[in-house]
């Protein structure tokens, strides 16, 4: 008799944090689909409607996902509220195909953050002093094997203090050609105003999300140049007033330039 | 002038007894206490370690446990099923096929009948669902139109469904036993104890191992020495039962401790076939939610068919 073969890598092989991943599996967990389900209730229904007034101007997203299967999602980030707006943004019956790229030391630092994180918000723990690449190559697994994902991340790394477009980072130009994987670019204002960073939370007011172009795949002094001009039609204050060029920033070989 | 409030807060029926608020009372202290002392010890070495890790997810659950145990009908039936599906789920991720829904949720319809047959008292229906859960199993491979790998799904499916749907489900069974709440908490105490002994007297007491190939801690000494500890708690608790008398209390502390060992000894050969330990820690504590129910898994039926006998 052949021994039974048990498929239990998703449980057997991934630490706490990354098993509602489906890395392993393409099931996504039926408690999580609840949760995530009630939670697109209050963000949707309650707290993007009333507390936060959301409009969304631009390609709907319903277009965008008949031909889109895949998409890097970017956009500016200021606040805390970024990720969830663009997300409430999105309609609810394609939640399970967006993902959200989040910081590990923040999301995940607790375990009440870390069950909001991962049925809530479905995130992916970004290590931000990760050396070993486990956070690109988990990004890069997810691209590459599933039929559908939308992946929210914010090319700036970090929030920014004066709500001015700081450079980007490389980590979304590597997933994109690496996946070839197209690039909606996306521009959130009035996010600084509602909850600058410091702030112990969001106050009401009006938050305007303006879905712009798909750019294809390219690299990012490239992605970034095509962002800046396409942002500056909407808010010619956006980027910082000493900034000469696009170029990003030369730094330290990063993770992700070990990746590659 | 009398004011009528619109909603009456009624006090839950369990709650009316005071064995009930004494029992509570009492276990709440106990892991409190033994929390408060294992505290401090918390980081000296590998059973303390676990200890306290356990005692972590009592101070949670417990609680939670005796609150809803106290509601009126048919909310610990409710409770019981909700454990019983969450213990599938774990049995089905250890078994690698959680990804299979339609199996799954065959599974989970199932615990869902047999809390239904326990509510309104029909035996013949809860004895016949688990080929009913077969027969429905049979007929995924015809829907899916595939063959691959199917006697494993549905052989696990239905192991799935004994395990923790028709034998852990006979907690059900016993709730509809007079003073049905105070047995099932009983069972739940005694069980848990005896594990929780064997775990910190394993350490000490050492001697011939019973199944090493399985589960190398537990030994005859430290497994007797549970036993008789677990009488002991069942002779001091046996108020809860609906006769004190020694032959209720002597046979349910066995049952407890027996029936106990060996569902422990049964999934463990169950995780290190699947070749997994455990799944993630339930709550914050020791083990995963399977590991904290295992033991009723063979406790409930035998207890139950045991009372029936001699009731």
């Amino acid at each position: 008799m052949r021994d039974w073969d048990y498929e239990n890598e998703q449980w057997t092989k991934l630490p706490t944090y990354l098993k509602h991943l489906p890395l392993f599996t393409r099931h996504i967990d039926l408690f999580s689909v609840c949760m995530r389900f009630l939670w697109s209730i209050f963000l949707k229904n309650i707290a993007f409607k009333y507390y936060i007034r959301l409009q969304v101007k631009g390609t709907p997203f319903k277009e965008l996902y008949k031909t889109q299967p895949k998409l890097i999602i970017i956009s500016n980030h200021a606040s805390h509220l970024d990720a969830t707006s663009i997300a409430a943004a999105i309609p609810r019956r394609y939640w399970l195909s967006v993902y959200i790229a989040a910081a590990k030391d923040y999301f995940f630092s607790n375990p009440l953050f870390t069950f909001f994180s991962q049925h809530c918000l479905g995130a992916i723990p970004i290590d931000r002093k990760d050396r070993k690449g486990e956070a690109v190559n988990l990004i890069l697994k997810l691209l590459t094997e599933q039929p559908r994902m939308w992946l929210i991340i914010f090319p700036e790394g970090t929030r920014s203090q004066t709500g001015k477009v700081q450079e980007f980072k490389r980590g979304i130009s590597i997933f994109s050609e690496k996946t070839q994987t197209p690039i909606l670019f996306t521009y959130l204002e009035g996010n600084l105003d509602l909850w600058p960073k410091g702030q112990f939370f969001a106050k009401p007011g009006k938050l305007v999300l303006h879905v712009g172009p798909v750019h294809p795949p390219a690299p990012i002094q490239q992605v970034y140049t095509a962002y800046k001009s396409w942002v500056l039609t909407i808010n010619p204050d956006a980027f910082p007033v000493t900034e000469e060029t696009a170029a990003p920033e030369k730094t330290e070989p990063t993770t992700l330039e070990k990746v590659e | 002038m009398n004011f009528n409030f619109p909603i009456s807060l009624q006090m839950p029926t369990a709650w009316d007894s005071h064995i009930y608020r004494q029992t509570v009372f009492i276990v709440l202290s106990i892991i409190f206490v033994s929390g408060a002392i294992t505290f401090f010890f918390r980081n000296k070495n590998y059973y303390f370690v676990q200890s306290w890790a356990s005692i972590k997810s009592w101070l949670f659950a417990a609680p939670l446990m005796f609150v809803i145990m106290g509601l009126p009908e048919p909310w610990p039936l409710v409770m019981l099923a909700c454990i019983a599906i969450f213990g599938a789920k774990v049995f089905f991720q250890i078994m690698g096929m959680f990804h299979r829904s339609n199996f799954v949720m065959i599974c989970y319809l199932g615990i869902i009948g047999l809390t239904a047959a326990c509510y309104f008292n029909r035996l013949d229906i809860y004895n016949a669902m688990p080929m009913i859960v077969l027969g429905f199993s049979c007929l995924v491979p015809l829907v899916r139109n595939s063959y691959k790998r199917m006697i494993q799904y549905m052989s696990l499916t239905l192991l799935a469904f004994i395990f923790l749907g028709w034998s852990f489900m006979h907690l059900g069974l016993i709730l509809k036993f007079p003073n049905g709440v105070f047995q099932v908490m009983y069972l739940i105490i005694l069980t848990e104890f005896c594990d929780n002994t064997n775990l910190a007297v394993g350490r000490y007491i050492g001697g011939w191992k019973l199944f090493p190939g399985i589960n190398p801690r537990r030994s005859v000494g430290s497994t007797a020495f549970s036993i008789a500890l677990t009488l002991f708690l069942a002779g001091c608790m046996r108020f809860l039962l609906p006769d004190a008398s020694e032959k209720y209390w002597l046979s349910a502390g066995l049952v407890a401790s027996l029936g106990g060992f060996v569902g422990d000894l049964v999934m463990t050969v169950v995780r290190r076939d699947a070749g997994m330990k455990t799944v993630g820690p339930f709550i914050i504590g020791r083990g995963d939610f399977l590991h904290r129910i295992d033991r009723l898994i063979f406790v409930a039926p035998i207890y139950y068919y045991l009372m029936t006998a001699i009731l």
